[in-house]
């Protein structure tokens, strides 16, 4: 029984542990009455971000990484996204939480832009790019 | 990218802070001014429209306020005289969520007397002021000029809705003035908790009512430190002076080739001496007739003339926008500017004759100067600073 009380935390913390592990343990404990071993999981999605290279020394050069999420929305996707690299955040949205004007941002080939914005759905192992727009540069000439 | 070249900033040196469209560039010289060492660019491929230089108990500051159309506008600092920059992982000067309102641009540095060695100032895009009493770690919106009913009726000029100039009266410190394009000039009295429109006199070309209560599209104000009450302005169209805080503006616009330009500059020993950079028009934003100018009062806008010496005086069509001169408090002192198409000028004499300083720069959006204190002055503060620790 203590090796089987022992071996739980240890399992729950080495799946909650895993970056890569789609599944996120939410708790567990030994069930008495059926003398059986239970966790709670909790299924999360594997997301891809696309960094452009302005941003890459912020995720450690990295131009792909790979977020377990259960995001639902590109929002919540994005959150997750912070979590990881909390200095995209400023870089990538306004403090209205808007997008920067001159920002892109695809859910595999389709703009948000011309789908829902940042409520647009995100599909389970979605790749979500980040883009530097083409447009601005002398937006407003300097006269 | 390009490589950033570093100058070796020493004791004693005066420096140009120069903000462009693609970057900043500093350069340094010693007191003579006579030969210039570039470097630069620092944040190649952002806008920089504000700079600062702050010596201030011992530190040798260097402010950049830095934009990126894709990733926003963000300050930055140096302490090495820009080997290296800050790089914050959030954003120190933003908007509060509940306002609504979304940083454009960083207009302007104002640092805080020496008796506030720690406090700075910033004006942004939209216009707002933010302030910071922990020497940039931390800012906050002056909600009392924020929350201000005229705000909703501020209205963009060509170069964005901005609050550009920012005043401060080193015999009163809770007695500011701030301009903004556009929107006019707004004085508070009470260290910023509340604000009134201080344009009378100063007219508005653009507006049915030419002298509305606010609303002008103000370019530069300046104030000599020793004659507080007067100040000077340089609106879209307009040459004023005021000799009772801002509470009216008297036209002193006699004697120049056109009354529309953008920066104004002070005499740091004398508060008689402005210069100013005339354009034909707000349609046609070139110097008057091609010929790049520079024209000064040395009797408080009585009579203007021309300072032509070592500057185009053919097919100068350029402009110089309203932060990029600036003086340094050297005696002869210098005066500098940089121009739309990437030329930087000096003068060592006051304006009597300019030198090309370095030209093909991007747009030159920002001239700031800098003495660097001696070293011995440098240690002393330092001392200073540890006996108080």
């Amino acid at each position: 029984m203590k090796k089987i009380d022992a071996a739980i935390p240890l399992a729950v913390e080495l799946l909650a542990g895993s970056s890569t592990c789609p599944l996120k343990a939410l708790s567990g404990g030994f069930c008495s009455y059926t003398s059986h071993f239970v966790i709670f999981f909790e299924l999360q999605m594997s997301i891809i971000f696309y960094i452009p290279g302005p941003l890459r020394s912020f995720t450690n050069g990295r131009e792909q990484v790979e977020v377990n999420t259960q995001a639902a929305t590109v929002r919540d996707a994005l959150e997750a996204l912070w979590g990881q690299y909390p200095a995209l955040r400023d870089r990538i949205l306004t403090e209205q939480g808007d997008v920067r004007q001159h920002i892109n941002i695809f859910v595999g080939d389709e703009s948000i832009q011309f789908a829902g914005g940042l409520a647009t759905p995100v599909p389970a192992g979605a790749e979500i790019m980040i883009v530097p727009a083409v447009s601005g540069g002398a937006s407003r000439l300097l006269w | 990218m390009p490589t950033t070249r570093q100058v070796s900033v020493k004791g004693g040196d005066v420096l140009l802070l120069v903000g462009t469209v693609k970057g900043a560039f500093l350069l340094r010289s010693n007191r003579s001014r006579a030969r210039w060492e570039v470097g630069g660019p620092h944040f190649p491929g952002t806008v920089v429209y504000s700079m600062a230089y702050d010596g201030r108990a011992g530190r040798q500051r260097l402010w950049a306020g830095t934009q990126s159309f894709r990733w926003g506008a963000v300050a930055r600092s140096s302490d090495n005289f820009g080997k290296t920059w800050t790089e914050p992982e959030a954003y120190s000067i933003k908007f509060p969520a509940e306002s609504g309102v979304a940083l454009k641009n960083i207009w302007q540095f104002s640092l805080g007397g020496p008796e506030e060695p720690n406090k700075l100032y910033c004006g942004v895009e939209p216009s707002a002021l933010f302030r910071s009493d922990d020497n940039g770690q931390n800012w906050s919106l002056v909600e009392g000029l924020f929350n201000h009913p005229h705000r909703q009726k501020w209205t963009p000029g060509g170069g964005g809705q901005c609050l550009h100039t920012i005043v401060s009266d080193p015999s009163n410190r809770q007695r500011m003035v701030v301009a903004m394009s556009t929107g006019g000039v707004y004085r508070t009295d009470d260290g910023g908790k509340n604000w009134q429109a201080r344009n009378h006199g100063i007219r508005a070309e653009f507006l049915p009512d030419k002298y509305p209560e606010f609303g002008q599209c103000v370019h530069k104000v300046v104030r000599h430190p020793s004659r507080p009450e007067r100040l000077f302005a340089q609106n879209h169209w307009g040459l004023y002076r005021s000799d009772d805080g801002g509470d009216s503006w008297k036209d002193i616009a006699k004697g120049v080739p056109s009354d529309f330009g953008f920066p104004m500059v002070m005499h740091p020993h004398d508060p008689d001496t402005v210069y100013i950079v005339p354009l034909e028009s707000d349609e046609y934003r070139c110097v008057p007739e091609g010929k790049l100018r520079v024209y000064r009062t040395r009797n408080a806008g009585k009579s203007w003339e021309p300072l032509a010496r070592g500057l185009p005086q053919k097919n100068a069509l350029d402009l110089v926008l309203r932060d990029s001169m600036a003086e340094d408090a050297l005696d002869p002192a210098g005066i500098y500017f940089g121009t739309r198409s990437g030329k930087l000028y000096g003068s060592r004499d006051e304006g009597k004759s300019w030198k090309l300083l370095f030209d093909g720069l991007p747009g030159i959006t920002c001239v700031k100067t800098a003495l660097v204190e001696e070293p011995h002055s440098l240690s002393k503060s330092k001392k200073g600073k540890r006996e108080k620790r």
